[in-house]
């Protein structure tokens, strides 16, 4: 895939991109486990999926196809908890935390590489898919 | 023309503000919607106010909502961008007092093709 960095301008987008992106990771990290937990708060929900929303916002207007599939599923699957709160259940936990190493994995690669690296997330997306239509289910 | 370009990701303002300064608008940014209340300051008829709807804290509907409402008659126009494409959301953003409704992600010429629709309306 060629890199959409054609000049300084956009290649500043991309080092915003890579900056945000790997605060976002980092706030999931440690938003994601409190979650699980029972009457969760749904700010916390909406955080979650804030996050997710915000990477696939951008990464779709810079051309970053795979992590732009990616966190829409991910915010996909997040759109039950936020709009009618609930706890995480564990399958779906895993299937979001398999989500966001291999986001993290894309966006290392645009910030090494200027592109992301090819490869298949059909087995991310198929857990997703499957966590979160079994939603409720621990 | 001033743009005020409201989102809390800095990736998306560094994108919108590119577009909008290339097709002329002198840019103002705000991550929240209180951040844009304290930029609104000089903004005409001839501007312009683009608000990403799902932000933390108040959202960019109140926003939309708050400055739909103002009896100010030099409001500036109101551009909802979200990836909120439902129907329903696009006539509560609407019937919130958006002027225009853009879905992300957008492009330049999609950016450029509202802008000059809202400034048509607002000769």
């Amino acid at each position: 895939m060629p890199s959409p960095i054609q000049d300084e301008g956009t290649a500043e987008i991309v080092r915003i991109f890579v900056a945000e992106n790997r605060e976002i990771f980092d706030r999931l990290d440690l938003e994601l486990p409190l979650l699980l937990c029972p009457g969760a708060d749904r700010e916390l929900a909406a955080s979650v999926f804030r996050g997710f929303h915000t990477i696939k916002g951008s990464s779709g207007f810079l051309g970053f196809a795979r992590t732009q599939i990616l966190a829409h599923a991910g915010e996909r699957a997040l759109l039950p908890l936020r709009d009618d709160g609930g706890s995480l259940s564990s399958a779906l936990a895993a299937a979001l935390r398999r989500a966001i190493r291999t986001l993290r994995l894309l966006t290392e690669d645009v910030a090494t590489h200027g592109v992301e690296a090819p490869g298949d997330d059909t087995a991310v997306l198929q857990d997703l898919s499957v966590a979160a239509s079994s939603r409720g289910a621990s | 023309m001033i743009a005020l370009v409201v989102d809390d990701s800095r990736s998306m303002r560094a994108i919108l503000s590119r577009i909008v300064a290339g097709l002329g608008y002198e840019v103002r940014e705000a991550g929240t919607v209180a951040e844009a209340e304290d930029r609104l300051d000089g903004l005409g008829s001839q501007d312009l106010v683009l608000v990403d709807w799902n932000m933390p804290g108040e959202n960019g509907l109140t926003l939309i909502r708050r400055l739909h409402g103002r009896p100010d008659a030099g409001r500036p126009g109101l551009l909802m961008v979200t990836t909120e494409t439902g129907l329903d959301r696009i006539q509560e953003a609407l019937a919130a007092g958006a002027d225009e409704y853009l879905m992300k992600p957008f492009t330049r010429e999609a950016v450029a093709e509202k802008l000059a629709l809202l400034r048509e309306r607002r000769v």
